[in-house]
């Protein structure tokens, strides 16, 4: 398990993190959301033991991570520059980890080859392209059977085929491992099929962080056409956004789908349809109105 | 069977630093990483010693000659050291790989420990292995040189760990990009920059010559890598019939201070790095506090040292020592400026920096011309400093005249006095050589003022040269070991006047003549 309390982290006077608390339960697959500059790669490198809090904790399984090499060695992180020593091979590195990480797992690394049999395991990492980069770290990181992954933009790079391939492999390691996963991005739509909470950071903040079903469950969408004028709702209904076309009526309400029903129903409209949201709507209205810089993570 | 394996480890070998398998993953990686630092080392060192060591013994010459290997040795061993500690503290001048070494489940202690050690090790086992290659070449040869072998191996161990320690220091603070190069070489030889360079151009400054300024070295000794790398000396007589011997000289004196100074730079680089935060990486000096250190070192070493190479292109041809003061002092403070403005672009990573230090020019600017006024006025005494009678060990004097077609001294051309077989006699008539060189003072203006108004040095004409014929030379040998030389240019009649005053003391040793 994963908790983030109150973490502050200044570079130069620049406040970076202000105060930021997440917590990330075992087995889990976490999203960090925000757009550039919010802060998501500072908080992964206080959860990777890179940097050390100027104020907060930051703890995994109750102990903390920086310089606690036993904590560390149960957490594998992809960053999203990616770092490989000496020129070395996939083979080089795997030698490496498998020195450094003693669950590297060798039976793993070899089965999977077939999954990743476009890498050339003798060439070096660096003459392989970027996305074969990224996949040579993915085959690195499962290999080392980690309790923690922690991947900071991690497809980026990736084709639509080798992301499905890698995300299953992940979401494997979590059913059957209990492996938690924290992923951060600046693009929601790629979160959305595989978190089970998600936290949005603007600058160096958490602005919202809650779980994909209860979020799901707390907004509803949907699509009217009444039998004349439209009521006025907003003192019956938390109503976060209206939209009029001709005589169809969008609502994206937030509360719970069965009362909002029932207060459509009776105004007896002509029709009443429950129209599925996606996670990026959900995030515009939940903060709709201000200024967050959610523009920047759906597009 | 896992019980008695960690019944049988030691208490080291368990420790958590050493524990596999981190280390060994961290000492396979230095080992790869830094083999073309290891690998010349080796080869030139080999080249060095234990081939040449064959050769000769195939073309039968029958001595050994070691002092020549030792000697070049000692100066390999310099950038080894250098490029040894900068390659494997390199990853933190990137953010990519610091982020990547410092996730891995490694403490800082080990990080720190494993590289360092592993890395002294590499620089180690190329001069052990060259050592006893030559033991047992030499052995083959008839000579038994195993004693000699690890004396010079413990020597070069505690150079390497003193020059080692300095560079990691270094480039924990500076980085390992230019500004840390930089700074090695600033500081590996600033001992010399400041005796040489700036004893040079502050006699320039205040128009005496450049052994008035050499400044005793002392305690910045043991802080110069060059120094201390290049005091040990070693000197063999040809080992003919096994014989003949060797002797070190300053042997544990210097492998002492190697010994002391290193361990505490270790420590403090060790301290810095724990201190050192990670997002510092990428960044030229990681500490804001060592920035203002890199600036101004940078500015007054480098400065100096343009001014004293670039310098005498502009001063060589002006015909007045009255303007070379003038223009020197304000090559000078160019050269300090620019020095400065070049730190600060290092610093930033970028040219246009001039805006930023518009205002902050000021403060070198003013400390150089305080400098160049401080020097021309001799406010230390530096050149008016006659050491006490009674610290005085030896001394030699030697008077150079004026001698030319038109000119003849009753004295020749030169005189040439000394007093140093320490004996109490002689010891007495050090009042007359104190006494001369009070005497010289004493005639300041006159003396002092003699170069001011004459003609360069430097300048190429037959009244420069005749200007500057006339040369007291007084050298004192301390009872501390140190010595003290000053040198003044005077004119003749005063010359006569000095070398009038010592012809009283008859029974002084001395030797007079023409040059032919």
């Amino acid at each position: 398990m994963i908790r983030v309390e109150n973490v502050e982290k200044s570079f130069d006077g620049l406040k970076a993190l202000d105060g930021i608390s997440l917590t990330v339960e075992k087995g889990s697959v976490y999203g960090l959301v925000g757009p550039n500059g919010a802060g998501k790669s500072t908080i992964i490198k206080h959860l990777t033991g890179v940097y050390k809090a100027d104020k907060g904790e930051v703890r995994i399984n109750n102990e903390p991570v920086y310089e606690n090499p036993k904590i560390k060695e149960k957490i594998s992180y992809i960053p999203d520059e990616l770092f490989f020593i000496n020129r070395a091979s996939v083979k080089q590195m795997m030698k490496f980890y498998r020195n450094v990480y003693k669950d590297f797992d060798m039976e793993r690394f070899e089965k999977l080859k077939e999954v990743f049999s476009s890498i050339n395991i003798n060439k070096p990492i660096c003459k392989l392209s970027k996305g074969m980069q990224k996949q040579a770290a993915f085959w690195l990181t499962i290999c080392c059977n980690p309790e923690i992954i922690i991947l900071d933009e991690p497809v980026d790079g990736l084709d639509p085929v080798m992301r499905r391939q890698v995300w299953s492999l992940l979401l494997q390691d979590v059913a059957e491992r209990s492996t938690t996963v924290l992923v951060s991005s600046h693009n929601l739509r790629e979160l959305e099929d595989v978190c089970d909470t998600v936290g949005i950071l603007n600058k160096g903040k958490m602005m919202l962080e809650k779980s994909l079903s209860s979020l799901q469950g707390s907004v509803v969408k949907y699509q009217v056409v009444y039998n004349g004028e439209a009521p006025e709702l907003k003192d019956k209904l938390d109503i976060l956004h209206v939209q009029n076309n001709a005589s169809v009526y969008t609502y994206i309400i937030r509360g719970e789908a069965k009362m909002i029903e029932d207060v459509f129903r009776s105004f007896q409209p002509v029709i009443l349809d429950v129209i599925p949201l996606t996670l990026e709507e959900i995030f515009i209205y939940e903060l709709g109105g201000e200024d967050y810089g959610i523009k920047d993570i759906i597009i | 069977m896992n019980l008695e394996a960690k019944t049988m480890e030691s208490k080291i070998l368990s420790s958590d630093t050493w524990k596999a398998p981190g280390a060994k993953a961290l000492i396979i990686n230095n080992v790869k990483k830094t083999w073309p630092i290891w690998a010349a080392e080796l080869f030139f060192l080999s080249w060095l010693i234990p081939v040449s060591l064959t050769f000769d013994m195939i073309y039968g010459r029958k001595y050994l000659n070691l002092d020549a290997p030792f000697e070049i040795a000692k100066i390999l061993v310099i950038p080894v050291c250098v490029l040894m500690a900068m390659k494997l503290f390199g990853y933190l001048m990137k953010e990519k790989s610091t982020t990547f070494f410092h996730s891995l489940p490694y403490t800082r202690t080990k990080l720190f420990v494993v590289n360092a050690v592993s890395g002294f090790l590499l620089i180690m086992i190329p001069l052990f292995l060259v050592g006893v290659a030559s033991a047992i070449i030499a052995a083959a040869k008839g000579y038994n040189v195993v004693v000699f072998m690890i004396e010079w191996f413990l020597i070069l161990c505690c150079e390497c760990i003193y020059l080692y320690s300095f560079t990691i220091l270094i480039a924990i603070i500076f980085g390992t990009k230019v500004s840390g190069y930089a700074m090695t070489g600033i500081l590996f030889f600033y001992a010399e920059v400041i005796t040489s360079i700036y004893s040079s151009l502050f006699s320039n400054l205040h128009t005496s010559v450049i052994n008035n300024f050499i400044f005793p070295r002392g305690f910045f000794q043991f802080l110069s890598p060059v120094s201390m790398a290049t005091s040990i000396y070693i000197s063999t007589d040809y080992w003919i019939n096994n014989e003949s011997g060797y002797s070190f000289t300053n042997l544990a004196l210097t492998i002492t201070e190697d010994l002391v100074v290193g361990a505490l730079m270790i420590v403090a680089a060790f301290l810095l790095y724990k201190y050192r935060k990670s997002e510092r990486s990428g960044e030229i000096i990681a500490f804001n506090s060592f920035r203002l250190v890199f600036k101004w070192g940078f500015a007054f070493s480098f400065g100096a040292f343009l001014t004293f190479f670039l310098g005498d292109a502009v001063t060589g041809s002006i015909e007045m020592q009255s303007t070379l003061y003038i223009v020197q002092t304000l090559l000078y403070i160019f050269f300090v400026v620019l020095s400065y403005v070049i730190a600060e672009m290092i610093i930033c990573k970028k040219f246009n920096v001039f805006y930023k230090l518009r205002f902050e020019i000021l403060i070198p600017v003013a400390v150089s011309i305080l400098i160049a006024l401080m020097l021309l006025f001799d406010v230390f005494g530096i050149s008016r400093y006659v050491p006490d009678k009674d610290d005085i060990e030896s001394v030699n004097v030697n008077v150079n005249l004026g001698i030319n077609e038109t000119y003849t001294s009753k004295f020749g051309s030169y005189f040439f006095i000394n007093l140093n077989s320490g004996k109490l006699s002689e010891y007495e008539k050090i009042d007359a050589f104190l006494e001369m060189h009070k005497n010289i003072i004493a005639d300041d203006p006159d003396t002092f003022t003699y170069k001011r108004t004459g003609y360069n040095k430097y300048f190429i004409s037959d009244k420069a040269t005749e200007d500057y014929e006339n040369m007291v030379h007084i050298w004192y040998s301390l009872k501390d070991g140190s010595n003290i030389t000053r040198q003044y240019y005077v004119p003749i009649e005063y010359v006569e006047k000095y070398l009038d005053q010592m012809e009283t003391y008859n029974d002084l040793p001395k030797s007079t003549g023409y040059y032919e």
